[in-house]
């Protein structure tokens, strides 16, 4: 199963990096698309950050205080689902 | 009246389409996120229904104006998901070049007269297109999309006025996802359709549930027949949802999740499939099919645009840009 | 380079006509009219502009030659006057929009500015807005602050919308028909008062968009003005010529874009320049002038600083005296002139 990571994503016109607060799911959790997988601040405002894929939490890399770009991982999932866009890693060369 | 359910060419044509509108807007959602698109995106996830079942009511060589949730709205009406890829990621190939970017889209060759990032800016020009179809006599259709905080605009009232008294061959469009930007429409507007709002200026109004795409396609085909036949505009009310913040920079503090989850159960694309399955037009093979294709298109749109050079960033073509050449 | 003196009465480029005295008013009226026959594209829109004959009775007679779809009366609603005269040039036509007073494009600036001249930069040049946007501007008419302005310097900060200021009868008919050919959307700005001043006019007249006329030449000093002010200007030379005081009159024509070069020659051959304008001083277009003076090497030519002499920064007023009093006078510019030359 492709192991797919969660990004740091962009969450205003001109966010550039986030600082990561924390995790609101585990290891070995099922989640979905949309799924509420963290909470990250940016421009002095928590805001929620929701899984893009589904599938099963495998790792948690980031942590409370990392100061992480928009697009860098936070963690990865075992992912299960094929009924999406898929992984746009390939088409980005 | 054709039921789009159950026709098999219809009914792949109308999966093939909303699918790619939602691939589409997943791909911008995913592409944003990770930074590589610049600006911000309005998304129509969950729209997908309005602009399929409106567009199916034209023919090819009728026209549409576009709000800046525009994106379903080109793929309905049949555009180049690789020009508007490139044009989102800013590459020189993109529809405007890179200059105009999501909400100024546009695609004049096949009747996409543009995305327009003024809310209600584009209806008086659709009214001004209808004019000059009246003038010369086409027999080619406007529809003026604009959303629910549009109807509040002056830009709005002026045009619907103007389109009633000369009977233009207009199409209104509202797609009422229930909010402008934040505001719900039940603070925005006193009364409870906005399809009241055509009798106010003397022409028919409709409500319509925006999410079923038979009857957006039924009420639309009745409005574009009245406009051919020269009697004039008519307002249809699509009741929509977007799945998504207004933009995105949308936190979403103005509606729950509870909302949103409720109106997701309620896709207009699975509801749609769902008849199909259950008319059997299609199998279930062939309705896969259907998704994997358009999510093959939007893949390849991404692969293509993003290898595709970026728009130059060269002043004296930039300057050359602005009017068009007067002829000799 | 020197430019040839083009006098208010020019002769046309298509060869000897007889030229008509006629009023800036007729003047329009006879080239909407060459137009509207010429091209089936073409027609005007605007409020009142049919049997009315519009609010200074430009359109007169129009309507009962050309009908009610060519001359096309409007509801009171500037943005869809504006917006529809966009749709139906980007679709193919040729309209020519009238705004009831240009003030009242403060009411229409979406469509005006975020639209029509936007359109064939955003969409990478896949559409064009041959649009064209008459309005009357200007003052003397007690018409008051709301119905007076002179706002120009609005239009030429726009990249995209051109902006065309006719000074005589003449003019008029030929910047009409260049305007109305351009491709890109035009804002065609015709001063209220000059509407019932003469002018000798041949039959067919046509004025290139973005071409200075240098309508008198002196060598004590250089006048640039535009619109009312030229004819005021060249009233206010002959007084200087009495004096010994001689001028050079230039008449921009087109504000954007403008003949720079033209302006730059004239005013290096005086060294001194002076800037006339009906619309206030400050943010006015004349300082767009100033500045393309200052920063060239024409100001290495220059005897003395540069001066503008423009309307007060005043809304309006309504009392004749006071309306006067709000914008240059003849008087002001022979005093303005005779200050640059002599000093005194």
């Amino acid at each position: 199963m492709p192991e797919v990571p969660l990004r740091m994503p962009k969450l205003s016109m001109t966010m550039e990096e986030g600082e990561f607060n924390s995790w609101l799911v585990s290891v070995g959790d099922t989640i979905s698309k949309g799924t509420p997988v963290a909470v990250v601040m940016t421009d002095k405002v928590e805001m929620e950050v929701e899984s893009t894929v589904e599938g099963t939490v495998l790792k948690l890399t980031a942590q409370e205080g990392d100061v992480i770009t928009v697009g860098d991982p936070l963690g990865f999932v075992d992912s299960t689902s094929d009924e999406g866009l898929g992984d746009l890693d390939d088409l980005l060369g | 009246m054709r039921v789009i359910a159950k026709d098999p060419d219809l009914a792949r044509h109308a999966l093939e389409t909303m699918w790619a509108a939602r691939r589409f807007e997943e791909a911008v959602d995913e592409l944003f996120a990770r930074g590589l698109m610049h600006g911000t995106m309005h998304l129509s996830i969950g729209q997908e229904a309005s602009a399929t079942g409106t567009c199916l009511a034209l023919r090819p060589d009728d026209m549409i104006t576009s709000t800046h949730r525009g994106h379903s709205h080109c793929v309905a009406k049949g555009a180049d998901l690789v020009r508007m890829m490139a044009e989102l990621l800013a590459r020189d190939t993109g529809y405007c070049r890179g200059r105009g970017g999501s909400m100024h889209i546009a695609d004049v060759a096949t009747g996409n007269l543009g995305a327009n990032g003024i809310v209600g800016g584009g209806i008086p020009i659709a009214v001004g297109a209808a004019l000059a179809q009246k003038m010369t006599n086409s027999g080619r259709v406007v529809v003026s999309f604009f959303g629910d905080g549009a109807a509040n605009e002056g830009a709005f009232h002026e045009a619907a006025n103007m389109a009633a008294v000369w009977h233009l061959p207009v199409v209104f469009v509202c797609e009422n996802n229930h909010y402008g930007m934040s505001m719900a429409a039940d603070q925005a507007f006193a009364i409870e359709n906005i399809s009241a709002r055509g009798s106010a200026y003397g022409f028919p109004g409709v409500t319509v549930d925006g999410n079923n795409l038979q009857e957006v396609y039924e009420m639309v085909s009745v409005a574009v027949d009245r406009a051919r036949a020269g009697r004039g505009p008519t307002l249809v009310e699509n009741v929509t949802y977007r799945w998504k913040g207004h933009s995105k920079s949308d936190k979403n503090l103005y509606r729950t999740r509870e909302e949103i989850a409720a109106w997701q159960e309620r896709d207009p694309i699975a509801r749609f499939e769902a008849e199909v399955r259950e008319a059997g037009t299609l199998t279930a093979a062939e309705i896969d099919d259907a998704r994997s294709t358009a999510t093959q298109k939007v893949r390849n749109a991404i692969r293509t645009a993003n290898a595709a050079p970026k728009a130059p960033a060269d002043r004296n073509l930039l300057l050359d840009a602005v009017y068009a050449e007067v002829p000799a | 380079m020197t430019a040839t003196i083009t006098p208010s009465t020019s002769a046309s480029p298509e060869g000897e006509q007889e030229l008509r005295e006629i009023t800036y008013a007729e003047s329009v009226r006879e080239t909407l009219g060459d137009l509207l026959e010429a091209d089936p594209r073409v027609f005007v829109m605007g409020e009142d502009i049919g049997v009315y004959g519009g609010a200074f009775g430009v359109t007169t007679g129009l309507f009962e030659r050309f009908g009610p779809e060519r001359i096309r009366d409007t509801p009171i609603s500037e943005i869809a006057i504006i917006g529809a005269g966009i749709g139906a040039a980007i679709t193919g036509l040729r309209p020519i929009v009238e705004l009831q007073f240009s003030d009242f494009s403060a009411c229409a600036m979406d469509q005006i500015v975020n639209q029509a001249a936007k359109i064939h930069f955003m969409l990478g040049g896949a559409a064009e807005v041959p649009l064209v946007i008459r309005a009357p501007a200007g003052s003397g008419t007690g018409a008051a602050a709301q119905h007076s302005q002179s706002l120009e310097a609005w239009f030429a900060h726009v990249p995209g919308l051109k902006v065309v200021m006719p000074a005589t009868a003449a003019d008029v008919k030929g910047l009409l028909h260049a305007a109305v050919e351009d491709p890109n959307p035009v804002v065609f700005l015709e001063h209220k008062l000059l509407y019932r001043e003469k002018g000798q006019v041949p039959r067919h007249h046509h004025v290139p968009l973005g071409k200075a006329a240098v309508r008198r030449r002196g060598q004590h000093a250089t006048i640039v003005a535009t619109s009312i002010m030229v004819g005021k200007s060249l009233a206010a030379a002959e007084q200087l010529a009495d004096e010994g005081i001689e001028v050079t009159v230039v008449d921009p024509r087109t504000i954007k874009p403008l003949d720079t070069e033209t302006i730059l020659s004239e005013v290096g051959a005086t060294g001194r320049a002076l800037l006339v304008q009906e619309a206030v001083l400050t943010g006015g277009f004349m300082a767009e002038g100033a500045a393309r003076i200052a920063e060239s090497d024409t100001f290495h030519r220059l005897q003395a600083p540069i001066v503008r002499l423009c309307g007060l920064d005043v809304p309006m007023a309504y009392a004749p005296e006071l309306e006067k009093a709000s914008v240059p006078q003849i008087p002001d510019i022979v005093a303005a002139a005779r200050q640059l030359v002599k000093g005194a």
